[in-house]
């Protein structure tokens, strides 16, 4: 598919999610997912702000601990961290040529296979909100078309995420970021009680839960609850969900 | 000035520094903390409030009149702040609720907390993904928003209050004196949240709990609660529902 067609795809689904009952964490996802087909990168996520110092991971295009880990890392230091403190886009075409200058987050990047890295800024007038991460496997970084594409996605989550109201009123703002913060916790409990109860590993139960979600024509969110109190996901539901989270061509 | 993303464990090393020396020395608690956030934030006056529902609340401390004021007008009226703060899992910031805006929000609050001497509120929401245990409330009589810097104080005691909350709820599953500052060295990551999860799991008990027993362990082993959780998660750690201390039975070695 041209990326013209793909593009106008992945938007229209976007703003489908943004007007149906809509689910943070679900939108998010996807976003990341679609990031990472469109931009022609390997993995991507995205941290906000606690707004007491930190970055936080709440979505990311795979829920691989291992790459959940090295987004987590870039609360200390990282691209991601940079971009965050200067509002700007930060590029790396070549992390091995930044050990120093990031020398926990460079090896650890390349002992996932990460050889480029590119932060886009989630901006809102003059505060920053969070940063999205692209990664990709060969170096080189991204061009400057892809480049302004992935800032678009950057600024879709923020409005996304934030809605219109919060995004003009400072004390909504703040609310806002802590539901989407405390919702990925929220998830991230339900994965660990789903792992626990021998269906799936840690790793899978996201996937899992996001199939039961979808089978269920319930929000990734609800679902998550209906599993702290004891829910049993169908594992027929979650088999077939797999199968269905393939991208589409 | 905070330095975006490098601030964090000293803040929260002041803020326990704080609460512990409003302690004097005895076990922590939410006196101690709405004391401590009173004097870090800067405002009027400070309340730690229980929830287990809209109608089953209780005023756990409150530094002064109004503020008890305050939160008993939640109580009774069933909104406010620290009532959407609760529901919606938030801070619920009311700058100025002697204004249009706020009486629209919350018809009957809004005016009563103005009467009662409180024309700003703050509410955060004691929470970690599931676990609501409750709101920590700030008030100023004089209206006026919280500074970026005075936000991120009064989040920190936020998280602060949800350890002290979840001991004192959680009396059996971990003594006073393990309530320590833990959140310094906390790292809100993903692995600690899915232990929480599954340690529910393996000892038959609520999330809260779950969170008490995982940090009473690694107080008791003198590491992080990260480093418990990373033990958890990969399956080489689990804890024991039939030792009363809710310590691990099976302890692998640990591979870290």
């Amino acid at each position: 598919m041209a990326r013209e067609q793909l593009l106008a795809r992945v938007f229209v689904e976007l703003a489908d999610t943004l007007v149906a009952d809509f689910d943070v964490i679900e939108f998010l996802h996807l976003l990341t997912e679609r990031c990472v087909q469109v931009l022609q990168v390997d993995a991507a996520g995205l941290l906000l702000t606690d707004q007491a110092d930190r970055l936080q991971l709440v979505a990311a295009s795979s829920e691989q601990s291992r790459l959940l880990e090295l987004l987590q890392l870039q609360a200390d230091q990282g691209p991601c961290l940079d971009c965050y403190a200067t509002g700007t886009q930060v590029a790396v075409a070549d992390l091995a040529a930044e050990a120093v200058r990031w020398p926990v987050f460079a090896e650890a990047a390349h002992e996932r296979g990460f050889a480029a890295v590119h932060a886009m800024p989630m901006r809102l007038r003059d505060q920053v909100i969070g940063a999205l991460n692209l990664f990709s496997a060969a170096p080189g970084g991204l061009d400057a078309d892809s480049a302004a594409l992935g800032q678009a996605f950057a600024d879709v989550a923020t409005i996304g995420l934030l809605g219109e109201r919060a995004a003009r009123e400072q004390a909504l703002l703040s609310q806002q970021l802590q539901i989407a913060l405390n919702t990925r916790v929220l998830i991230e409990q339900a994965k660990g009680m789903l792992a626990e109860r021998g269906s799936e590993s840690v790793d899978e139960a996201f996937t899992a839960m996001r199939a039961n979600a979808r089978a269920t024509n319930r929000k990734l969110t609800d679902v998550a609850h209906a599993v702290i109190n004891g829910e049993v996901l169908l594992p027929h539901l979650a088999r077939t969900g797999r199968g269905a989270r393939r991208p589409p061509d | 000035m905070a330095v975006n993303g490098g601030n964090r464990t000293a803040r929260a090393a002041k803020a326990w520094a704080l609460i512990i020396g409003c302690a004097g020395g005895a076990p922590v608690a939410a006196e101690h903390v709405c004391r401590a956030v009173r004097a870090a934030v800067g405002v009027d006056g400070a309340a730690l409030s229980l929830s287990t529902g809209m109608d089953s609340q209780s005023l756990v401390y409150a530094t002064d009149e109004v503020a008890r004021r305050v939160a008993e007008l939640h109580f009774s009226l069933g909104e406010g702040p620290a009532v959407e703060a609760w529901t919606f899992g938030g801070a619920s910031l009311a700058p100025d609720l002697d204004s249009a805006t706020a009486s629209a929000r919350w018809p009957w609050f809004a005016p009563a907390a103005v009467q009662a001497g409180a024309c700003a509120v703050f509410a955060f929401p004691l929470q970690a993904g599931a676990i609501r245990l409750g709101t920590l409330d700030l008030y100023q009589a004089k209206p006026g928003p919280l500074s970026a810097e005075q936000l991120a104080d009064a989040l920190t005691f936020a998280a602060a209050s949800l350890g002290v909350m979840l001991h004192a709820a959680h009396p059996a599953a971990g003594p006073p004196e393990d309530v320590r500052p833990f959140d310094a060295m906390e790292e809100p990551r993903a692995e600690v949240y899915q232990a929480i999860g599954m340690i529910a799991v393996q000892l038959g008990v609520g999330l809260a709990e779950a969170f008490v027993r995982l940090r009473a362990h690694a107080f008791a082993e003198g590491v992080g609660v990260d480093q418990i959780a990373r033990l958890v998660v990969g399956r080489n750690l689990r804890f024991d529902p039939d030792d009363p201390a809710g310590t691990p039975g099976a302890h692998a070695e640990p591979d870290l």
